[in-house]
């Protein structure tokens, strides 16, 4: 497989007229994970001796990744035309896409950054991380103005709060514990929410920073196109509060911020650490509203064993991408 | 009608042509040289050996359950409740993510995992070949393949029980053969052969090969997965094949001497050996043990967690991509992850990490024209 990324890149750069590298490497990245072997093989392609990646390319593992793969490479595509000259530099640019042995694959041009996985590492590490944090939710709202859509309710882009509740339901939450969760949730998922186009899966694995500044945004294969503006920086600020929250260190910092951004959706941690939220996970949109009412009121023990057992779930999902080695 | 063998196969002692018979196969030369067994398996070994990661006892009542209900409830009931950590390794198809190193083809290539234990790698590779012959010695591991394959409807995956020294197919026959995790165990093999066994594993590690490079066409490939003898693992203390810590970083005259004193049963083999013959080598080990082996072209790659899981796969014909991963994924935090971050940079930077990974993915091709 990884010769013919190799023809594919070659022709791509020949293409764009630039110069053939002497050897390109191709190194598999992540997305082996036992719990769910993803949807796509990642690959970063390094020209000659190269420290940093040339491209980035994904082959689709079956049928679903096909339509995965090909949506990422619409998305891509349309995004760049759309958001103007300063924003599309953030997103990495197409250089191929195609089959390898019946599977989709799509190539782009890898964009240089670090992805930094410890924004929130106790109170030091927030601190530290404060600008960069910042400047991502900077390019949320910059990505916001240039995408905007008709608003928007969280029924519509979640789904039916019957329906959520009814999945919580068949995953053993209690009953008691999904009436007080009902209360909350059921009226917030009829406001209108101001919307836009989403990233979809925006948390700091997927953010390039080169020192303070974001150098780019990857893994846009989930993108949503009409979604409440909260939905990406919901998600965002929920990994750092999650994670701070689990290792019980740079918790007052992460309650803050995560209280100040949650908002709407604030149940109780301890319903819902009884509630035995364990659900689903079909939407990741859908755990992040959920989960972020934990967080909004986590301060004793239970509640916070309650959000780490969320977090955990949480990184289960995210070790998919990552190889085995967790996340943060 | 007899059913006929596949056309790869061959007799196992001359590489000659078979003919099928009733419930056999017979080689002109050497007459019959294999039998049909109840699941449709062409048995060219019918020694009674095993070995596995499970005790027999297990593995039968494994075969029993599959053989009543599903090879998935198999495992659901007999193998989960006693080893929770085999349910990935026997059969998740991420185990043969290997397979992206070479250039398979499903319209054309045809395969032969050698070794191929409960077949996680043979059905892991089925969706991107033609075929895959699943080769194994043992046969209680040959029946679960044949069960897994017919109650799944796959007939990409072949099954045939074989002596992995003496594998029946057809010099010339095969696209890929893939040796994950066997190539250490072939100084054991043959134990019981006339004259006894070589003193030097390394020549039935090299016989073994040789053999492979003949049933490849020209310009096929070899896809190897093993350990490092100097890996981190081994230097954490991570036993090695025979059960014992630190034989692989010894000199082989020192880990045999201590395997004489010290030996215990391997958790493979269930045996006592009292002889180091499970011999890995090193980073510039293996590419001259494929090469004096007749093959070319080595690539050498880190299996990261390991060759059993690979995650991630790093070339390492330079340092760019190892230096670029040690950037991009950091080791999980705690009080001396500064210090380990800047280790591993270290590492990577100076190129030692390729010496010390603790598992590598080798690919060879068999020199000749590629088609």
């Amino acid at each position: 497989m990884i010769e013919r990324i190799e023809t594919e890149l070659r022709a791509a750069w020949s293409r764009r007229g630039e110069p053939a590298p002497r050897r390109v490497h191709c190194l598999k990245f992540g997305a082996a994970n036992y719990a769910n072997p993803g949807t796509a093989l990642v690959f970063f392609a390094f020209r000659d001796a190269a420290a940093q990646p040339a491209a980035v390319v994904k082959v689709a593992r079956d049928a679903a990744g096909d339509s995965a793969v090909e949506r990422e490479v619409e998305s891509v595509q349309s995004l760049r035309a759309r958001v103007g000259a300063v924003l599309a530099r953030l997103i990495p640019e197409p250089l191929a896409d195609g089959a390898v042995n019946g599977r989709a694959f799509g190539a782009w041009t890898a964009l240089g950054g670090t992805a930094d996985l410890h924004h929130v590492d106790g109170p030091r590490g927030a601190r530290r991380s404060e600008s960069r944090i910042a400047a991502a939710l900077g390019f949320l709202r910059d990505l916001q103005r240039a995408t905007p859509a008709a608003p928007v309710r969280a029924a519509e882009c979640i789904g039916p709060w019957d329906a959520v509740r009814a999945e919580l339901a068949a995953a053993g939450s209690t009953p008691a514990g999904l009436e007080k969760l009902a209360a909350v949730a059921a009226a917030a998922w009829e406001t209108p929410w101001p919307a836009a186009l989403a990233h979809g899966d925006f948390f700091p694995g997927n953010i390039l920073f080169d020192a303070r500044q974001v150098t780019g945004v990857v893994d846009w294969a989930t993108v949503v196109l009409r979604a409440p503006v909260w939905l990406d920086s919901l998600g965002y600020e929920l990994s750092f509060a999650l994670h701070a929250l689990s290792r019980g260190r740079g918790a007052e910092t992460a309650e803050r911020r995560a209280t100040a951004a949650l908002g709407p959706f604030a149940a109780s941690g301890t319903e819902l650490a009884a509630a035995g939220v364990d659900a689903g996970w079909g939407s990741a949109a859908r755990v992040l509203a959920v989960a972020a009412g934990a967080v909004r009121e986590t301060r004793g023990g239970a509640a916070r064993r309650g959000v780490a057992e969320l977090w955990l779930r949480l990184l289960e999902l995210e070790a998919r991408d990552f190889g085995g080695r967790g996340a943060p | 009608m007899p059913l006929a063998p596949a056309p790869e196969l061959a007799c196992p002692r001359c590489s000659g042509h078979l003919e099928p018979g009733p419930g056999s196969a017979r080689c002109s030369q050497h007459g019959e040289v294999a039998r049909l067994d109840p699941h449709g398996v062409w048995v060219f070994d019918a020694s009674d050996t095993y070995w596995g990661e499970v005790d027999r006892g297990l593995m039968q009542r494994v075969l029993a359950t599959a053989r009543a209900h599903t090879w998935r409830a198999a495992l659901e009931t007999e193998l989960r409740p006693v080893h929770p950590g085999l349910m990935n390794y026997v059969h998740h198809p991420a185990r043969a993510d290997w397979h992206v190193l070479l250039p398979l083809d499903r319209e054309h290539t045809v395969a032969l995992d050698v070794g191929a234990g409960w077949g996680a790698n043979s059905f892991g590779i089925a969706p991107h070949v033609r075929r895959v012959f699943a080769a194994e010695k043992v046969a209680e591991r040959v029946e679960w393949i044949a069960l897994r394959a017919a109650q799944d409807g796959i007939s990409s995956v072949i099954p045939v029980r074989a002596d992995l020294q003496s594998l029946p197919f057809a010099p010339g026959s095969l696209d890929v053969v893939v040796v994950n995790g066997v190539l250490e165990w072939a100084g054991l093999a043959d134990p019981n052969a006339p004259g006894g066994r070589p003193a030097n594993p390394r020549l039935l590690q090299e016989r073994f090969l040789r053999q492979l490079a003949t049933l490849l066409r020209p310009g096929g490939w070899l896809y190897v997965g093993i350990e490092n003898r100097f890996g981190h693992m081994f230097l954490r203390g991570a036993p090695d094949h025979q059960g014992l810590r630190y034989t692989s970083l010894m000199p082989k005259p020192m880990a045999r001497a201590y395997t004489w004193l010290r030996a215990v049963a391997s958790p493979r083999t269930h045996h006592v050996e009292r002889d180091y013959r499970t011999w890995i080598y090193s980073f510039t080990g293996y590419p001259a043990l494929l090469e004096r082996c007749g093959f070319t072209d080595v690539q050498r790659y880190a299996a990261v967690p390991g060759y059993n899981v690979p995650a991630v796969l790093v070339p390492l014909a330079t340092r760019g991509p190892m230096r670029y991963l040690t950037q991009r994924v950091r080791p999980a935090a705690g009080p001396r992850a500064h210090l380990r971050r800047r280790m591993s940079q270290v590492l990577a930077d100076t190129g030692l990490e390729a010496w010390l990974t603790s598992c590598y993915a080798l690919t060879a091709r068999r020199p000749g024209r590629d088609s």
